[in-house]
């Protein structure tokens, strides 16, 4: 484990590597299931099978968030690759789009609990318990914010991933690799 | 899946005891009936179920059009909205509560033409313990009488809240509409 004080690695460590390439399957698979079962499955009984795989695996993946931020505060960025406004704006993108990953979590969990209609979020048989008690007013809202929020992510989530395909086929540095695997 | 079931014992000798003069013995036929309902919601589409498992009693006195009878009893438990997920739902306590519910009933009370095909049929409706008289519309299709065969398709809405089911209203709309299409064939014996 890297202090802060300590000279800045050169690769990122396992574990960050290990929840950002969970975490960037798991994102892909809950934007993909939103949109689809909310603008393309038109059947009830099909279209709410999919609302509660996408409600049991949105809140499965708050507990990764959650340990993503918590390992976060105790390692070390590697050393910057790049610097002027892009590169600022490159790390400001990734605070940002974990930011916004726990609104989603956090407006996600809402917005089924607030619903007047009970219907639990299900884990493996076990029901979470909805904690905010029914509201139709706030339940229009955090869903409001989660659909912004999910297609403000969609947007990041690009620009993310090109910067990321920029640094490795046009600077060619090691910024993709990094996250991959160890530094050699 | 639910298994189909769809039992018609004991209709007969219901339509035997029930046959007085002019009246017919006429089953209805379980593969061509269909009981059916359809619920909207906001931002949601509507979810349309069907029930498996169901007894129905059509007995119709030609002669005296207005004592013809109607039953019907269905076993909410046997709903099907195409999803496992979605029917046990809709079978627990926020809606059908089968488990202290188990069955729907209808038992005509009066019968009107209406016109050359058709009749309203008003009758008692009892769901989830609570009876209350409704009315059905019923296109009755003549034509195929020829073949021994007699088709009708009712159809009517009533308020599920009235019933005490009042779970997710306004979300989910409070009425339901039914839709039956059956068929009668004369029995021969
Ligand atoms: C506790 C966690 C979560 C729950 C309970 C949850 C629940 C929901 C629900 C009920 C909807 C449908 C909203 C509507 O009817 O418009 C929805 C939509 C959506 N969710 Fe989630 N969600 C969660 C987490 C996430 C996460 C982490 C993401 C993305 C990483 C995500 C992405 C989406 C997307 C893209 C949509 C479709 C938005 C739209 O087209 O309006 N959700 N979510």
């Amino acid at each position: 484990m890297n202090k802060k004080t300590e000279a800045a690695p050169d690769s990122w460590d396992m574990v960050t590597c290990g929840l950002h390439w969970i975490s960037a399957i798991w994102v892909t698979g809950l934007l993909g299931l939103g949109l689809v079962m909310v603008n393309l499955v038109a059947a009830s009984g099909p279209k709410f099978e999919l609302y509660q795989l996408h409600k049991s695996w949105g809140f499965v993946f708050g507990i990764v968030l959650i340990a993503r931020l918590v390992w976060k505060l105790f390692v070390q960025r590697p050393k910057a690759l790049g610097a002027g406004v892009l590169h600022k704006a490159g790390v400001a993108n990734q605070n940002v789009m974990l930011v916004m990953l726990l609104v989603l979590v956090v407006s996600g969990y809402a917005l089924a609990s607030f619903s007047i209609i009970p219907i639990p979020i299900q884990i493996l048989g076990w029901n979470v318990p909805a904690l905010l008690s029914s509201d139709m007013v706030m339940e229009q809202r955090a869903t409001a914010v989660h659909h912004v929020i999910a297609f403000a992510l969609i947007i990041l989530v690009f620009a993310h991933s090109g910067a990321a395909l920029f640094h490795h086929f046009v600077l060619k540095d090691r910024t993709l690799a990094r996250m991959l695997k160890k530094s050699s | 899946m639910l298994k189909r079931h769809l039992p018609i014992y004991g209709l007969v000798a219901v339509l035997t005891l029930s046959a007085a003069a002019g009246r017919s013995n006429w089953t209805i036929d379980p593969k061509k009936t269909r009981i059916s309902f359809a619920v909207d919601a906001t931002g949601w589409p509507k979810t349309v179920g069907v029930f498996h498992d169901f007894d129905g009693n059509i007995s119709v006195d030609f002669e005296k059009p207005k004592q013809s009878r109607v039953t019907f009893k269905v076993r909410t438990g046997s709903v099907d909205v195409g999803s496992d997920m979605l029917a046990s739902l809709i079978k627990g306590s926020a809606f059908f509560n089968t488990d202290k519910h188990p069955e729907a009933t209808f038992v005509s009370t009066g019968i009107e033409k209406t016109s050359a095909k058709t009749v309203r049929v008003t009758g008692n409706m009892t769901l989830l313990g609570v009876t209350h008289s409704e009315s059905f519309d019923v296109l009755v299709e003549t034509g195929l009488a020829d073949k021994g065969r007699l088709g009708y398709k009712a159809t009517g809405a009533f308020d599920r809240s009235k019933y005490g089911m009042t779970t997710g209203i306004p979300v989910i709309a409070d009425v339901v509409a039914l839709e039956i299409t059956t068929e009668q064939y004369e029995q021969k014996n």
